[in-house]
């Protein structure tokens, strides 16, 4: 029979970690629906660890504990920027309880916080008993359900650009608005300044074992745009490579992908060519 | 693993071989509490909606450890307050329950909702109540009674 640990610190559940291997219990919202759950494997819920819930801005950055739920995101001033993602992720019932640490260490490739992760340069910290290391998201998703989250290790809190004067474009493909799971979506972070663009990042979920984000696609789709010009998308139409799932066959993703990803650009281009 | 929590107004305290058993069975296989109705088992449906510390929470998805050192009620634990009887009102009078089965969740969304914020408009009960699904009505009626429970409630519930 397996063990639970339900520790009130950071410390006491890395100590634990240290000598006992564990599955690492957040929210549980996805958890609860998986098989792992029938394997009889200990478990370190990190629910009463009061420390790991916080949203602050430090410097240029936003830092987020991972316990944080979905709800106090929506509930936060600091991220009204990203109340268009927010409210289009599950309902009020498991925003309550769905927490940002949960759904990055589930690793899925459709997991709504990825994307801006990517686009704002996100980088998580995970800790162990001995010290903490901070590492780039592109470093910690390793591929499908894989993260680099060590045995020993808890992720503690995802950082990432406060780009307030940036605007975000987000696309989610889903069954139907509400509290449903994404096929794939699109996030799109760019800054514009009276018609002149500087910087266009572009974060793709679903479309790969990973999120993808390709700084040198942006680089070709930023000069473009800056010319007027209507950029291409064949380099993006290259590097994805989506699967067939319960949710959508790969033929209906790339048709979709590339027609959310056509109108976001042609959204940005509308918009500077009217300035 | 010990756990001890308040159920509806009781102090519980449970020693379970398995502190990942779900609340849903819990409450409903064990306590007898069946309201709290099992619609889909994934959180999808929101047939098992109960309150967390007084937040919307399905309980299909909630391992028992999770509400150690919490307060948790169920339908049967709020269907004497005051605001509850205004919603249970309000639902027979705009047409808001057919069949029933998603009547109790439902409920305890509209309740949340309530209790969050004063004159909600028709998005925001749409958006309280996003996590519950009804097969029968169309919802149409569902939003009704949830505004009308707004109005009729007046100050201080």
């Amino acid at each position: 029979m397996r063990n639970c640990y339900s520790p009130l610190t950071l410390e006491e559940s890395l100590k634990i970690l240290k000598e006992i291997p564990c599955w690492i219990l957040a929210g549980g919202t996805d958890f609860m629906l998986k098989k792992e759950r029938d394997i009889s494997e200990n478990i370190l819920y990190l629910g009463k660890i009061s420390e790991l819930k916080y949203i602050e801005e430090e410097g240029a950055r936003i830092k987020i504990g991972a316990m944080t739920t979905l709800d106090n995101l929506e509930k936060s001033q600091i991220l009204e920027n990203f109340l268009p993602l927010l409210d289009t992720i599950s309902s009020p019932g498991i925003k309550n309880h769905a927490t940002i640490g949960g759904n990055l260490c589930n690793a899925s490739p459709i997991g709504d916080m990825i994307p801006p992760m990517y686009a704002l340069n996100g980088k998580v910290v995970l800790a162990r008993q001995e010290g903490k290391r901070e590492i780039p998201v592109e470093e910690f998703f390793l591929g499908r359900k894989k993260t680099a989250l060590e045995r020993e290790e808890v992720l503690t809190e995802i950082n990432f650009e406060n780009l307030k004067e940036y605007k975000f474009i987000w696309k989610k493909v889903a069954g139907r608005e509400a509290n449903a799971l994404s096929k794939l979506s699109l996030f799109v972070a760019y800054k514009e300044e009276k018609g002149k663009l500087s910087d266009l990042r572009v974060a793709i979920g679903g479309m790969g074992p990973e999120v993808i984000r390709d700084r040198e696609l942006e680089e070709e789709i930023l000069k473009k745009l800056s010319l007027r010009e209507k950029p291409g998308i064949e380099g993006y139409m290259k590097i994805i490579s989506p699967i067939t799932d319960g949710r959508s066959d790969a033929a209906y993703k790339t048709a979709v992908f590339r027609n959310i990803l056509t109108g976001a650009l042609s959204e940005i281009k509308n918009e500077i060519g009217e300035k | 693993m010990n756990l001890k929590f308040e159920l509806n107004g009781k102090i519980i305290e449970e020693n379970r071989a398995d502190a990942l058993d779900n609340l849903a069975d819990y409450l409903r296989g064990e306590l007898h509490l069946t309201g709290c109705k099992i619609g889909c088992r994934e959180g999808e449906c929101g047939a098992c909606s109960v309150l967390v510390d007084d937040r919307l929470t399905l309980a299909c998805i909630t391992p028992l450890l999770a509400v150690d050192g919490k307060k948790v009620k169920t339908i049967e634990g709020i269907k004497e307050e005051k605001l509850f009887k205004i919603i249970e009102e309000s639902f027979l009078e705009a047409g808001a329950v057919q069949c029933g089965f998603c009547t109790p969740g439902m409920a305890i969304a509209a309740y949340a909702l309530l209790k969050g914020k004063r004159n909600l408009s028709r998005d925001e009960i749409r958006a309280g109540i996003s996590g519950n699904i009804c097969r029968c009505t169309g919802y149409n009626a569902i939003v009704e009674a949830v505004e009308m429970a707004d109005i009729k409630r007046g100050e201080g519930i």
